[in-house]
């Protein structure tokens, strides 16, 4: 079985992030990056489905050279060959152009199924995996937190509102992960030494033929507003301090 | 030593006191400065008359012409992580913090060696940040290795008590980072000195004080135990004067400004947890990596069966939100051991590592391996979650029993004592059918024996132990204080590793450099 994982590298959710003064983005200095958590998931069920059906896995991500340590993590944990999309032209990507990327990237190998996270952290966007689903003109099943395969199928559970609906449909498909679907593996030390000899291909726009045509793009970014500073509730009593505490939720938090 | 020249004479220089910014009033102490009563070790301190807020060293002189007019005592307050007392006021009438003592110079290079010089009050994580804030801005990459756990400890703090941790192994104590340091003298003087520029002639050393007396220092000969150390002044005979005032747990002075030594950050960092099947695998384990010296190795850690069955307990207790890392091999032992360096060289050593664990028998899938920066700290939450786990555990416990507290051993021996060690705190823990974990610095023999008494006779019990394994310790040539210091809490400690003549001799060692007493009462001695 030829399995696609697409992952997607976002700044840690440790990190403190800034934003740039003129709200055209983020500052990128001291960030650590990370595999969007979503996409393990991806990965794992990839590695899953791979130990039991046989095959192999191809981690495809877009965005610059430092991506390739995403990729490197993916193939530690025991995937088998990645694709790297770097081009100039797709920094800023919205979900379209990243999906159009990684579609033709995608077309150019076999594939049974593909795997991606059901959103990244970072723009929260979710629209990726169900776009890509639609440009490569397969079915998509999105958040989902179970997947068993049987038979060119999948069956597929995704929590709604109080309840689940169990999901079928035929192979290859795209399917985007939730938190739950499974808990994703440590890298082993065979699998961290192992990576630096698996095989990642670099393509650029010209090589996947693709022309960029952004429908969306973002403004602005604006950061959260300041938290407004503390205050000390000053008073002799415990119970003298407990009123004032509690005058100041009702009358100027307005939580009570 | 150069012909003719007087190198063990200690010169201090006068400091124009300045008063100091200091906290009086009872009711602000006791409702904004709390924490300054206490520490990491949980003792407490029911007050003081001042805090002092020194953001000088003339000022720290002020501080102390007050406490000699007024003969008063005090101790010295850093990022008061120590766990064994020596910040807590017990027995003081001031508090010295050095919270406000916070310049970072700019980096001095010689060849191929940096230093930098800091405040004392700098903490371990605001040196961190500065570092690789310069290193954004174009500057080199460089790094402080020795790695103490907690990063809100005060670059001043971690000299006085000489601090360490797992990369120790590799790269030694703090004391060993320390090009030299300024202290401020209860007398008010200021003592500068550099690695090279006071050494003791065999065991003597001459204090010139201000008052224009010079007085002789006599050091205890005695012989330090070859092993990781921090109970008591350091001593060898022709020292340096600056491995005497780095871990002296602030009874000579007080550090103000300590001049690092740092390197340049390693290109790569390897982390490996491995699952043994038990620990008879795991110290076979330890003591192969030890041998094979073509594989780098800057820590070895080790956590028996007990603190992984306690992990994963805890992991089960929290369920879905817990941020612990599952630990993936279950029931057995494991090692940590960690690597750093230039990327082939990562690669080369990683290999022979596959190789030994081969020869061994442990399956390379058994292991946890870590490369990029969150790995790294996954694991590290995971190393630093059983110390944790183990208070909490006992927090619990004093529910139901309030006097009981957790029994730590913080013992180190030589490398041929270990498994002599390991069978002894063994056949103890088995013999009183206590429950226990035992973790820590492995590679340094160098193992936290926690006990985890379920009520007081069980905690009685585990004291004897402690006394008994303290004893064993010091006979196999071992330290009773590793890295926790002696503070308050280990002082009969101090009195197994030293006969009473070298306590004598430290004694006068310290009222050589505090002759009216006015540093750290209770502490050490």
């Amino acid at each position: 079985m030829n399995i696609v994982v697409c992952v997607k590298q976002v700044p840690d959710t440790e990190t403190l992030i800034k934003v740039k003064p003129d709200g055209s983005g983020i500052v990128e200095d001291g960030i650590k990056w990370v595999m969007n958590p979503y996409d393990e998931y991806g990965v794992e069920e990839a590695l899953k489905w791979k130990e039991k059906q046989g095959g192999d896995v191809t981690i495809i991500s877009l965005g610059p050279a430092r991506i390739m340590e995403t990729i490197r993590t993916a193939l530690a944990m025991g995937a088998d060959k990645g694709i790297l999309i770097d081009d100039p032209s797709l920094s800023g990507a919205d979900a379209f152009t990243t999906a159009t990327a990684l579609a033709a990237a995608i077309k150019t190998i076999p594939y049974d199924v593909i795997f991606c996270g059901q959103r990244a952290i970072d723009d929260d966007s979710g629209q990726v995996g169900a776009v890509l689903a639609e440009l490569l003109g397969i079915p998509s099943v999105t958040i989902i937190t179970k997947a068993e395969v049987a038979d060119k199928a999948v069956k597929v559970l995704r929590p709604i509102e109080g309840a689940q609906l169990s999901i079928q449909s035929p192979l290859p498909c795209v399917i985007t992960c939730q938190k739950g679907l499974n808990e994703p593996r440590y890298a082993s030390l065979p699998g961290i030494m192992k990576a630096k000899k698996k095989p990642v291909d670099i393509k650029n726009a010209a090589a996947l033929g693709i022309t960029v045509d952004m429908k969306a793009k973002v403004v602005k970014t604006i950061p959260p507003p300041a938290r407004p500073p503390g205050k000390i509730i000053e008073g002799e009593e415990p119970a003298q301090k407990a009123a004032a505490l509690v005058k100041l939720l009702r009358e100027e938090a307005k939580v009570i | 030593m150069r012909k003719g020249q007087v190198m063990n004479l200690i010169k201090t220089m006068p400091l124009a006191a300045s008063p100091c910014p200091a906290v009086r009033d009872p009711a602000e102490i006791r409702d904004r400065h709390t924490p300054m009563l206490t520490d990491e070790s949980r003792l407490q301190a029911d007050s003081v008359k001042t805090i002092y807020f020194p953001r000088s060293v003339e000022e720290i002189a002020g501080a102390f012409q007050e406490l000699r007019e007024g003969g008063m005592t005090c101790v010295i307050s850093g990022g008061r992580t120590g766990i064994t007392g020596g910040a807590v006021p017990i027995g003081a009438h001031a508090v010295i913090s050095m919270e406000r003592m916070k310049g970072i110079s700019a980096l001095d290079r010689e060849g191929e060696r940096f230093f930098v010089r800091a405040e004392a009050g700098v903490t371990l994580k605001e040196l961190e940040e500065e570092l690789a804030r310069r290193a954004r801005e174009g500057g080199p990459a460089l790094w402080f290795p020795v790695d103490p756990t907690e990063r809100s400890a005060q670059l001043g703090g971690m000299a006085a008590t000489n601090a360490s941790g797992p990369r120790t192994y590799l790269h030694g104590s703090t004391r060993e980072w320390i090009r030299g340091l300024a202290m401020v003298l209860p007398d008010g003087s200021l003592l500068k000195v550099r690695r090279g520029d006071v050494q003791a002639e065999g065991l003597l050393f001459r204090i010139a004080g201000v008052d224009g007396v010079s007085r002789d220092i006599l050091l205890p000969d005695t012989a330090m135990p070859r092993v990781k150390n921090a109970a008591g002044y350091f001593i060898r005979p022709g020292m340096d004067l600056v491995d005497l005032l780095v871990g002296s747990e602030g009874t000579l002075g007080i550090i103000a400004e300590i001049e690092f030594r740092l390197e340049e950050k390693p290109e790569a960092t390897l982390g490996i947890l491995i699952g043994t099947k038990d620990e008879e695998a795991a110290l076979d384990l330890v003591e192969a990596a030890r041998k094979a010296k073509d594989i780098p190795l800057q820590a070895i850690e080790y956590f028996d069966p007990d603190s992984i069955r306690l992990l994963n307990e805890r992991k089960r207790e929290e369920g879905n939100g817990s941020a612990l890392p599952e630990f993936p091999f279950h029931g057995g032992a494991a090692v940590y051991l960690e690597m750093a360096g230039p990327e082939p060289m990562m690669e080369a050593a990683g290999g022979r590592l596959e190789s030994l664990l081969l020869s061994l028998g442990i399956p390379a899938d058994r292991t946890w391996a870590a490369r990029d920066e969150r790995d790294l700290e996954r694991q590290k939450l995971f190393r630093h979650a059983v110390p944790e786990t183990v208070n909490a555990w006992i927090g619990r416990r004093k529910q139901a029993y309030p006097d009981l507290h957790k029994v730590g051993t913080d013992f180190a021996v030589p490398d041929s004592a270990l498994r002599k060690m390991f069978s002894l705190y063994r056949r103890g823990l088995r013999e009183k059918g206590l429950q226990s974990v035992v973790f820590g610095h492995i590679g340094n023999n160098h193992v936290h024996v926690n006990v985890l008494p379920r009520n007081m006779e069980e905690m009685e019990e585990a004291g004897e132990l402690y006394l008994k394994w303290a004893h064993a310790a010091v006979s196999l040539g071992g330290s009773v204080s590793g890295e926790h210091g002696i503070g308050r809490l280990k002082k009969d400690l101090l009195k197994i590793q030293h006969p009473p003549d070298v306590l004598e001799a430290m004694r006068l060692l310290r009222k050589a450099f505090d002759p009216a007493g006015i540093l750290a009462p209770g502490v050490l001695f």
